[in-house]
């Protein structure tokens, strides 16, 4: 599990964003969704209304619906839904994936357990590097300059690793138009503006190139 | 600590929640909304993660290689800028090449923040 580290560059991204280890931590005990977090930061620090930081969070994060369906529908027969209350608090990206991964594999079996006790590993993981990273960031290393520089360039270097893993054919568009509604809402309004009008811009596009898959299938004889 | 970030989380945090919980008590039949608002719904949920990382990218990427730093080594000269810049091309660089070697987030992103403090040490 490659949680600590990026858990740590949160940390310290919230460290340096003026967060407090406490404010740092409560967004990841509470929310517990890696990117979205980075989301959080940008948005609270750069002022915006709280309820469009809240509903920005949410709508990055309701590709979550889609997970436990898919994960139930590759278990078949196998699924159990008992502790579900349990083992969906933890049901990332990164658990999602290696739940997959475990259903298709015959000889270790899936189970409630196992998924709880992966889920429970990652999320101290999160929580515990965030505590950590925040601790750095908040200018411990302020004496060797070269440290610092580093920290403060894990942000940059974790979202292109998290762009190239998302990163599909599919999806050009929807970067392409994130990208130019960055621009233009950095350009004219604020960081925090481009953020936002650089997301819906991107999410019309992913909207629009499902449209024209639908329209080419029913089209197709 | 600032009440708002705990609102903030909380609330949040729950909906997060639910949209990870509630499908399960709803069986896997529910797997996708059909139709074509489901479809268009669908299409922008998909596209919402990738274009906030992007916006996200680009906008962590503005005090490296933005105007500011090209205007302090180009305009003014300093080394600082130079470095700011040079080391920033060099981050990216390792980034990307440690990401396409390894297709792990976490070395690609330890990697890279040690090549860009690197180079910045060694440049400024």
């Amino acid at each position: 599990m490659a949680y600590f580290p990026v858990a740590v560059s949160f940390g310290v991204a919230a460290g340096k964003a003026g967060f407090t280890l406490a404010e740092a931590a409560f967004l990841s005990l509470f929310i517990y969704a890696g990117a979205s977090q980075f989301l959080a930061l940008a948005l609270l620090a750069g002022g915006a209304p709280l309820l469009l930081s809240v509903l920005s969070l949410l709508a990055m994060n309701a590709r979550h619906l889609i997970y436990a369906p898919a994960l139930l529908a590759a278990l078949g027969p196998r699924a159990e839904v008992k502790r579900a209350w349990l083992w969906s608090f933890g049901l990332t990206d990164e658990v999602f994936a290696s739940a997959l991964g475990r259903a298709a594999d015959p000889d270790h079996p899936w189970s409630e357990r196992w998924m709880t006790g992966l889920g429970l590993g990652a999320y101290a993981a999160w929580v515990t590097g965030t505590v950590v990273g925040a601790a750095l960031g908040g200018g411990a290393f302020e004496r060797f300059r070269a440290v610092d520089a580093a920290l403060g360039f894990l942000l940059p270097a974790l979202f292109l690793s998290l762009l190239l893993a998302m990163l599909s054919r599919r999806q050009l568009l929807a970067v392409a138009a994130a990208a130019a509604g960055f621009a233009l809402g950095a350009a004219f309004f604020s960081l925090t503006s481009g953020i936002l009008i650089g997301m819906l811009l991107g999410g019309l596009a992913g909207a629009s190139v499902a449209a024209r898959a639908a329209r080419t299938e029913e089209a197709a004889p | 600590m600032s009440l708002e970030v705990l609102i903030f989380s909380l609330v949040v945090g729950a909906g997060t929640y639910l949209f990870r919980y509630l499908p399960t008590r709803l069986g896997a039949t529910v797997s996708r909304p059909s139709g074509g608002l489901g479809r268009l719904l669908n299409g922008f949920l998909a596209s919402v993660g990738v274009s906030a990382v992007t916006a996200l990218l680009l906008a962590s990427l503005l005090p490296y290689l933005g105007l500011e730093p090209w205007r302090a080594w180009l305009g003014a000269a300093t080394t600082e800028g130079r470095a700011t810049v040079v080391a920033s091309l060099v981050g990216l660089a390792a980034t990307l090449l440690l990401f396409r070697w390894r297709r792990s987030v976490a070395v690609a992103t330890l990697l890279g923040a040690a090549a860009y403090g690197v180079a910045w040490w060694l440049l400024a």
